[in-house]
């Protein structure tokens, strides 16, 4: 794959988000823009670039390639292209915190619910599962049974408040980044720089990883060890993610592998690329949400919906048996 | 160089023993062939000497080291290992599976440099697979598949090569093509090889040295013909046999089993 195709997917997220910046109710010009990034004071448009439309594109963009580089990962971790970040039970766990703020405790930042659930979730999962064991099966298997559970109880807490609560808590399952603030993009930088940070420093080992335990071992990985690590700093990075944005689904599974297609599975390459283009599809879905119509559709929508029908175009074009098993 | 010291092996403290007190040695150099029929305790011992499976009792060192208690990176410079068969869940190429035998050589947290990638080329070049460099792995017939895996084990640059059962599932020629690569790389290295094969034949024609391993024990270690004979094959394998000598070669004539 030439230099100029690398560089392009690169350097994606950039021009997706300086294209988003002109989006939205309010027009805008460059200039005005350009004023505003600058620092002239200059009426409601430098609030509108600084306060509203700059954080929402960045935290979409941090949230995307949290969401595709943690996909990423897990699927090497777990040497299955299906694999989402939300495998053992992050997106479940989420959901029920959110539920239980929404519902019962509504003093409490939803936030630090869905965050704390999200994490108590995985634990469990890994608990059960065994995380440094051998089995990736019963690991796998432990992410089923929390989520589950967790589904479960959000179905009873949606049963149990009113319809307008309700409503709240769906909408915030399909994902929004319509409240976003600077203090959240800190946030989630923060999130991006600790969990993924380790995995892209140790991205090639990921190929080696991939192989299966025994295999790893045997080139000289320690293999229990660095799942656990690479497990553990993936999904707290998705459960801030989660925290902020809702669930926004599809893009952990899909830009991982689009990527894989078209630039092979080496994860020097693949690791990197998928965080830029999980940046770009997720700002760009963003834009399409907030001004598709006069009222925000949730982003989570819009990432499936524009997602599913790529995805099978690719699919269908893409070099046979180059993105999978 | 690989010394295994009276070791025993079950799989549950309550289980049977599968391997029960193997001892020997192999020189550096030194080209062995372990036969058995299936369950006499082959793979087991193979993992044991790999260090994937601590023993239950006794040890293997490999250079004077027991490979138990090694690091994962200090073992796989020591011990390259190559399997029967390779499943992969993503397609690499096949450069990047041989760069992958770099691994112990390269530092944690940094990717595989020059040096890495020249001792890929060089490890593909002596295995004579250079041409399948670009290739995917996942497209490669088995034989090149072995090929290649016996060119990532030689980038691993290990004094000790383990090969478990490396020729069966492949074709008459490719069992030949694999095991006289091995063999010369092996002297042109000075690698001690371990390999365990299923064909009495082939432990012939390519090893110093032959152990033969019945119910969890050594039932023979000698020269090739001294311990490829028909008394032996009648007591391990159950099969009547002639071991025939041919132009200074000897061969295993199988007649039927008992």
């Amino acid at each position: 794959m030439s230099r100029l195709s690398l560089s392009l997917v690169v350097l994606s997220p950039l021009a997706a988000a300086a294209a988003a910046l002109f989006v939205g109710a309010y027009g805008l010009t460059p200039q005005a823009v350009w004023a505003a990034l600058t620092g002239v004071p200059a009426g409601p448009e430098s609030s509108i670039v600084l306060d509203i439309r700059l954080p929402r594109i960045l935290l979409a963009g941090l949230v995307g390639a949290i969401l595709a580089g943690s996909g990423t990962c897990l699927q090497a971790v777990f040497r299955n292209p299906l694999v989402d970040p939300f495998i053992l039970g992050v997106s479940a766990g989420a959901a029920f915190g959110c539920a239980v703020g929404i519902g019962f405790v509504p003093a409490l930042p939803l936030p630090f619910l869905a965050f704390f659930f999200a994490a108590l979730a995985v634990a469990a999962a890994c608990v059960l599962g065994g995380v440094g064991g051998d089995s990736r099966l019963t690991l796998v298997l432990a992410g089923v049974v929390v989520s589950a559970l967790f589904t479960a109880l959000v179905s009873l807490v949606k049963v149990m408040v009113d319809p307008q609560r309700l409503q709240s808590i769906v909408f915030w399952l399909m994902g929004s980044f319509a409240l976003a603030r600077w203090q959240q993009v800190a946030l989630v930088a923060g999130a991006l720089v600790v969990g993924l940070g380790p995995v892209l420093a140790l991205r090639w080992r990921l190929n080696a990883l991939s192989l299966g335990d025994d295999e790893a071992r045997a080139l000289g990985v320690e293999a229990g060890r660095l799942r656990f690590l690479l497990i553990t700093v993936t999904t707290l990075a998705v459960a801030v993610a989660v925290s902020v944005s809702g669930i926004v689904g599809w893009v952990g599974l899909m830009v991982p592998h689009l990527v894989r297609m078209v630039f092979g599975p080496d994860h020097r390459r693949l690791l990197p690329l998928a965080m830029a283009g999980g940046a770009t599809f997720v700002i760009a879905a963003d834009t399409v949400a907030r001004s598709l119509a006069n009222w925000e559709v949730p982003v989570g929508i819009v990432t499936a919906l524009a997602g599913a029908p790529f995805f099978v175009l690719l699919l269908r074009r893409g070099r046979k048996g180059r993105w999978g098993a | 160089m690989i010394r295994v010291s009276d070791v025993r092996f079950r799989h549950a403290a309550a289980g049977p023993e599968v391997l029960r007190g193997v001892d020997f040695a192999i020189a550096p150099g030194e080209v062995v062939a372990l036969l058995g029929p299936n369950g006499c305790g082959k793979t087991t011992l193979m993992r044991c000497v790999s260090g994937q499976w601590r023993p239950t009792a006794g040890q293997v060192t490999v250079a004077g080291h027991a490979v138990a208690n090694q690091p994962a990176r200090r073992r796989a410079l020591m011990v390259a290992s190559v399997a029967q068969d390779h499943e992969m869940s993503f397609d690499y190429d096949v450069f990047e599976v041989v760069l992958m035998g770099r691994t112990a050589h390269v530092g944690a947290f940094s990717a595989p440099g020059r040096r890495d990638r020249q001792a890929a080329e060089e490890a593909l070049a002596q295995v004579g697979v250079s041409a399948l460099a670009a290739r995917r792995f996942a497209e490669l017939s088995g034989g090149e598949r072995q090929m290649v895996m016996v060119a990532r084990a030689l980038a691993q640059a290990a004094p000790v090569l383990l090969l478990d059962e490396p020729t069966s599932h492949l074709d008459l020629r490719n069992q030949l093509l694999v095991l006289q690569t091995v063999r010369a790389i092996a002297a042109q290295r000075g690698l001690t090889v371990l390999m365990s094969l299923h064909d009495p034949n082939l432990a012939l024609a390519f090893a110093d040295r032959v152990l033969m391993l019945a119910d969890g024990g050594v039932h023979a270690d000698g020269p090739a013909p001294q311990v490829v004979t028909a008394a032996n094959l009648a007591t391990v394998f159950g099969v009547e046999a002639e071991v025939v000598e041919l132009a200074g070669r000897h061969a295993v004539v199988a007649r039927r089993a008992i």
